[in-house]
């Protein structure tokens, strides 16, 4: 019976907690917070495609917003469009232009587009770019991509909406990947709610072997990279939070290479 | 995906298309340099279990230019060669295929293995959230199928 009422209590809770809250103004512009790092090893880059114009309308500019690991402003710069052209943003790149130095090596990034295609309004709907993010390692020239994991932020006239919900009960969400033995991964995991989150990782290898928490606090717009090496078993790893949505992206290692996803 | 040297997945789930769908994609993820190769892998898995023939076509974004078609199947896994069409590194692709839906996974690897990504593209309903999202993707498609004429 209490399980019973779990249930229809979690279903209740999904009616009103949605996993994408809606921004404050209807002319609010939406993007994931991408994660970048850049260092001796990693370069970071961002396929900018002009939304706008490929729904039909008009647009020259959007707009890039940094935060560091923290959640805290770095900088914004407005990037200038070319037609359909798609525009590869070196982070780096605009990391050194805006004298952001070597000892801030992670963060987060926003893109907002500065225009609103009609078929938006019409639709009662906002725009929204969770476009291709893509990672190069020491000596590599290929970039590895992952595309944009949430709906994570509306720009308004002059805010910033985090629109990530937050549940009244803790939820779980199973990464859909089996994590290997002997191998070594990155679970990054960033807050795009409202409110400071507390996170338990748990790496489970099986029924009868002990599994392995970590429990941290992850403030508003923070971000956290989750080590994990050597692990003597193949795992299974499920988030705990009141995140509505707690997937995250898994950076995993083999020999000189590595892959990137959301599990 | 797994080569000798490395390993590449992404996160998907498909559920049967029904056979009236179409595609449109806009994929940024050709790579430029030696030895760098790049594919198209177009997965379809229809309700109705037989094999159709389509034609899916390649353009450039802003010039509008036709690079190129290619015959593809249902209830079928279909490996394209991205490299023919040409498309230089600044260019964004319109994919497109007005009789047929796919899951469309983009593959690049360097050096035959020794480096490799794989990624897939959303459906245009993805540039929107909340309303009436695919109001918006039909509108988007019916706009690029009008403007490239197929």
């Amino acid at each position: 019976m209490i399980r019973n009422l779990n249930k229809t209590l979690n279903k209740f809770s999904l009616f009103f907690q949605p996993i994408t809250k809606k921004p404050y103004s209807s002319s609010s512009k939406i993007s994931d917070l991408f994660f970048w790092r850049v260092d001796e090893n990693w370069r970071t880059y961002f396929d900018l495609l002009n939304i706008v114009s490929i729904m039909g309308g008009s647009s020259k500019k959007a707009e890039i917003i940094f935060f560091d690991q923290n959640g805290f402003l770095l900088f914004t710069e407005e990037i200038n469009l070319n037609g359909l052209s798609k525009k590869t943003l070196d982070i780096a790149y605009l990391l050194g232009k805006n004298n952001i130095g070597s000892s801030i090596s992670f963060g987060t990034f926003a893109i907002f587009h500065l225009s609103t295609p009609e078929i938006i309004f019409n639709s009662n709907s906002y725009l929204s770019d969770r476009g291709y993010v893509s990672y190069k390692y020491r000596s590599s020239n290929l970039r590895k991509y992952v595309h944009g994991n949430y709906d994570a932020v509306a720009k308004g006239e002059n805010s910033l909406k985090m629109l990530t919900g937050s549940s009244f009960f803790k939820r779980k969400y199973n990464l859909q990947y089996s994590l290997e033995r002997n191998s070594n991964y990155e679970i990054v995991l960033i807050n795009s709610t409202s409110r400071n989150q507390k996170i338990t990782l748990d790496f489970s290898n099986g029924i009868d072997s002990k599994p392995i928490f970590s429990t941290f606090e992850l403030p508003i717009r923070a971000l956290k990279i989750s080590k994990l090496s050597n692990l003597d078993k193949n795992s299974h790893l499920s988030i705990k939070s009141n995140m509505t949505m707690s997937r995250p992206i898994v950076f995993s290692y083999r020999k000189n290479d590595f892959d990137v996803f959301h599990g | 995906m797994i080569s000798d040297y490395t390993s590449t997945s992404y996160q998907g789930e498909i559920i049967p298309f029904p056979s009236t769908g179409s595609f449109l994609s806009f994929p940024s993820f050709i790579q430029k340099g030696m030895g760098i190769e790049n594919y198209m892998l177009l997965l379809n898995i229809e309700n109705e279990p037989s094999k159709r023939k389509e034609k899916v076509y390649f353009f450039e974004a802003n010039t509008r230019n036709l690079m190129g078609s290619i015959d593809v199947f249902s209830n079928y896994l279909n490996l394209i060669d991205l490299d023919q069409f040409c498309f230089d590194s600044g260019d964004l692709p319109i994919i497109l295929c007005k009789k047929m839906s796919f899951v469309p996974l983009f593959f690049s690897t360097e050096k035959k293995g020794k480096f490799m990504s794989l990624e897939h593209t959303h459906p245009p309903a993805s540039f929107a959230v909340h309303g009436e999202r695919f109001l918006i993707q039909k509108y988007i498609k019916n706009f690029w199928f009008e403007e490239l004429k197929i």
